[in-house]
């Protein structure tokens, strides 16, 4: 089984080769320097050549797209496909949830977009205030970037019920990795040519670490690689899918406004340890107001000599993580509450930390 | 930019079937260039996108701030690429600005003139800069906010060979120990041409796709971009001029 870990020398023989016989001006436009989120520990720094093979998925889809995705290599990415000259036209803009709600105004109503690509809980924020009108505009919606669970697909299918949605299931290293098909559940994914998978180690329902293989003209070649997603297999008329249960099982939850990571939940039990003797962080994520917020919830085994207890202890404890732990690399989960993305910090003293699987787990998403 | 071509520029856009900000600006057909009414962010910000559009190339869309408006503006892909900025061909470019649709604009340049880039994000300083060692990255291209604080934080990569500082605004400070060059863009604009430190002030070069004019100390600048073209745009850039040369204040 090959790990995120593995591919680094790779990358960096590639960027090797690339400082040995530098490109001239005509073949720098082949280059791309990306990288990944970090989710697994450092970024790893990735050079491909040739263009993404998801990118064709998002060009002829509207006149007018609106992308919401954050990440800054994968913008200039986007921007160079409907650059080429032989893409179908259509302009194209950025934006984040950090819009105002002014522009975000002037968005719909003045350039009046007709395609959106966007991380599913994203599309939902930012679209929130949208009146009917602007959202009857919109015939297309391309998802990926995020895992989608059932109730934000149905609640993207309401929202944009004039839209053709498409989600597809792609990762920065590999480049896509499944497309969905009218038959597919919304966790269900056709793995494209060139890709074949494997389970690794199933349990009884089958779940498993997912391992891509995949050719990769223009990247590195993909062997058993665990690409940090748990999966099993399904059938359909013969054609094997990818069913798709998201990041559990592994030390980080990776949300479109957020990572959290559990290395920062020890960081932040250890600067309180005079409190903390044991926790665990459990996350579920609610359609509230149309939008998806996060509910993170830590249960605390408290140390036998704190000098607070009881429901003082919790609120304590509820402040003081919020303002110490962070959820992305310049906002603590304080920030997150105030900005609507995060519902306040619960936080539960019990006396034995319950386990819901077999592995104790300190960081679980409990609604995948 | 000589007169005959403003003449047959304010012609076209007169007479445009795309468009129509300026027929409604000018009113009568002009006579004169130099008798234009001087075009403003407030008369941007209140005209359509569309009224303003006289090119269907694609492009990027973005929101604009000036000190006084909010708009959106189209910037195609080809007004990009014809732009004019002192990064060298063959070279690997890191391009970290405050702002994403100008580090986007940059970025894409970069590809249509020899050099790749590599988009940093500059809410994430720490894996840009990590990055950008891989990447060796030997040019920067950034702002005068995230300069300075690159500077302040020792940030700067090591490979790092010259620094090309893209901003609304200038001074004449220094980046310490490394070749600097400095270019003025709004982004409603694109570039309006490189600047020099002199002793008597900073010096706005000539530009081959820019009719610049200082007038009521404001510099105004008319540039031929395809989308949309701005005559006699009165930008919020305090100038003078001495000797045929203009100074910005």
């Amino acid at each position: 089984m090959e790990k995120k870990d593995d591919l680094r020398p790779r990358f960096l023989t590639l960027l090797e080769d690339m400082f040995a016989h530098p490109p001239n001006a005509r073949e720098v436009k082949q280059y791309r320097f990306m990288h990944t989120s970090g989710t697994t520990g450092i970024p790893l720094p990735v050079v491909c050549t040739g263009r993404r093979d998801c990118n064709p998925a998002f060009l002829g889809r509207g006149t007018r797209t609106l992308m919401l995705f954050g990440s800054k290599p994968l913008r200039l990415d986007f921007a160079r496909t409907f650059a080429d000259p032989d893409t179908p036209k259509s302009d194209i803009m950025f934006c984040s949830l950090t819009t105002s709600a002014q522009e975000n105004e002037r968005i719909w109503r003045e350039w009046r977009p007709d395609a959106i690509a966007s991380p599913p809980s994203v599309l939902l924020r930012f679209t929130r205030a949208w009146p009917e009108n602007a959202r009857a505009q919109v015939t297309s919606v391309i998802l990926a970037g995020e895992f989608v669970s059932k109730v934000v697909s149905d609640i993207i299918h309401e929202r944009f019920q004039h839209a053709r949605i498409e989600n597809y299931y792609p990762a920065t290293e590999t480049g896509l990795i499944g497309t969905q098909c009218s038959l597919c559940a919304w966790n269900e994914f056709h793995p494209v040519d060139g890709v074949t998978f494997s389970i690794h180690e199933p349990d009884a329902d089958g779940r498993g670490d997912l391992l891509l293989s995949k050719e990769n003209p223009g990247g590195i070649a993909f062997t058993d690689y665990r690409v940090g997603d748990v999966a099993s297999e399904s059938n359909h008329n013969g054609h094997r899918v990818i069913v798709l249960y998201g990041r559990r099982g592994f030390d980080y939850i990776k949300l479109a406004e957020a990572l959290l990571v559990r290395e920062e939940f020890d960081r932040v039990a250890m600067e309180l340890e005079r409190y903390i003797d044991d926790y665990r962080a459990e996350l579920t994520t609610r359609i509230e107001d149309g939008v998806p917020k996060h509910h993170l919830t830590l249960q605390v085994i408290a140390t036998p000599d704190a000098t607070r207890t009881g429901q003082a202890l919790a609120d304590h404890l509820a402040a003081e993580v919020s303002s110490r732990l962070f959820v992305t690399p310049h906002s603590t989960l304080k920030d997150a509450v105030e900005n609507e993305i995060f519902a306040p910090l619960t936080v539960l003293l019990v006396d034995t930390i319950t386990h819901t699987t077999a592995k104790p787990q300190r960081l679980i998403r409990v609604d995948a | 930019m000589d007169t005959q071509i403003l003449n047959q520029l304010i012609e076209q856009l007169y007479t445009s079937e795309e468009g129509g900000l300026y027929r409604t600006f000018w009113g009568k057909r002009p006579e004169d260039f130099s008798t234009l009414p001087l075009l403003t962010p407030d008369i941007l910000a209140s005209t359509s996108l569309y009224d303003r559009t006289y090119s269907r190339d694609q492009g990027l869309v973005r929101s604009v701030a000036t000190r006084g408006s909010e708009f959106l503006v189209k910037r195609s892909f080809v007004d990009i690429a014809h732009e004019h900025l002192p990064v060298p061909s063959g070279s690997r470019a890191l391009v970290l600005t405050t702002n994403p649709d100008d580090a986007l604009e940059y970025a894409l340049w970069c590809y249509e003139h020899g050099s790749i880039p590599y988009y940093g994000d500059v809410g994430n300083v720490e894996v840009a800069v990590f990055c950008a060692e891989h990447f060796r990255t030997n040019v920067l291209i950034t702002d005068n906010v995230t300069i300075a604080s690159l500077i302040t934080d020792a940030r700067i990569p090591s490979m790092i060979e010259l620094v090309v500082i893209i901003d609304r605004v200038h001074s004449s400070d220094q980046t310490p120990l490394l070749a600097t060059e400095r270019v003025l863009y709004l982004p409603e604009t694109g570039c309006l041409g490189r600047i020099e430190s002199t002793t008597d002030g900073l010096v706005l070069l000539e530009d081959g796709r820019v009719f610049a004019e200082v007038l009521d100390d404001t510099l105004v600048v008319t540039k031929a971009n395809a989308t949309t073209p701005l005559i006699r745009y009165k930008t919020e850039i305090a100038a003078r001029v001495e000797r045929d040369t203009i100074y910005l204040v």
